[in-house]
């Protein structure tokens, strides 16, 4: 099973990343309500993948993509924001995001875009 | 600022607000008329805007109200902490913010606009104002209940 690990805020996104990834090749193992706790749950858990959200308390997802990036440059990031403005699309491109979806999402969507990074 | 721009910014959130409430939760609200919400406790969600526009949407409802969009946006799965509810409605009202400054950033040809985490507010006989802010009030009913929307932009 690949490993998911969910950065966001909101228990409903939480929730919805588990109904669209789980009874598949995922197990999402586990939510972090801001940057800071992620980057913590990133060194627990290894993730094979993460979704991040843009707009957290403490730390944004701006911050903890490139601080995950610092980490290990080979790290997977879907980010899911309710924004999708071109400038946050090519900032997210140039820390080197491999993916974006905008919330609110279809569970297909985030299934295939999870599929797709990782090969599988 | 200048009214033919504030009634864009205020159109573009009411296409936001009506497109993510059939998107996330199936429900047509359709403009109506004025109206006082009449169950006693309230909930309201604001959330602020900054950079090429600073602004702000509040949201408003009975409690009722956002039960019924939480329970739908929870696939209809009761919640174990009703607490949830609360967290259901900020996310709701995020994704109108960030679906209405998508919107903002593409009629204005681009421009930086953020979004504050938002702030949620819940009791009996609540009342919000925000002076000094030039604003709009829009009153929309669906089949979910009644919500209205305070747009206000600077």
């Amino acid at each position: 099973m690949l490993k998911v690990l969910v950065i966001d805020d909101s228990p409903f996104i939480f929730k919805a990343v588990k109904k669209a990834l789980e009874n598949s090749v995922f197990d999402v193992v586990d939510n972090a309500g801001n940057g800071k706790i992620g980057l913590e749950m990133y060194e627990k858990y290894a993730p094979d993948l993460i979704t991040l959200d843009v707009t957290m308390p403490i730390m944004d997802g701006v911050e903890t993509a490139k601080a995950l990036v610092a980490k290990n440059p080979n790290v997977k990031i879907i980010m899911l924001s309710a924004m999708g403005d071109e400038a946050l699309l090519s900032q997210a491109k140039e820390i080197g995001v491999s993916g974006f979806l905008r919330k609110p999402f279809k569970p297909e969507e985030l299934l295939n875009k999870a599929k797709e990074i990782l090969g599988v | 600022m200048q009214q033919e721009k504030f009634s864009e910014l205020v159109m573009l959130t009411r296409k936001a607000f009506e497109e993510i409430c059939m998107e996330l939760v199936s429900c047509e609200f359709s403009p109506c008329e004025r109206f006082i919400l009449e169950y006693p406790y309230k909930t309201a969600v604001i959330i602020g805007m900054t950079g090429s526009v600073n602004g702000r949407i509040h949201l408003e409802c009975d409690l009722e109200t956002a039960a019924k969009i939480a329970l739908t946006m929870n696939f209809g799965e009761r919640f174990d902490n009703p607490n949830d509810v609360y967290a259901y409605m900020a996310e709701f009202a995020n994704m109108i913010g960030g679906r209405a400054t998508t919107y903002m950033s593409e009629k204005f040809l681009g421009g930086e606009i953020r979004l504050t985490p938002p702030a949620i507010f819940s009791g009996k006989s609540l009342g919000i104002l925000t002076p000094n802010i030039p604003s709009q009030i829009v009153y929309y009913s669906g089949n979910l209940g009644r919500f209205f929307i305070d747009i206000g932009y600077k």
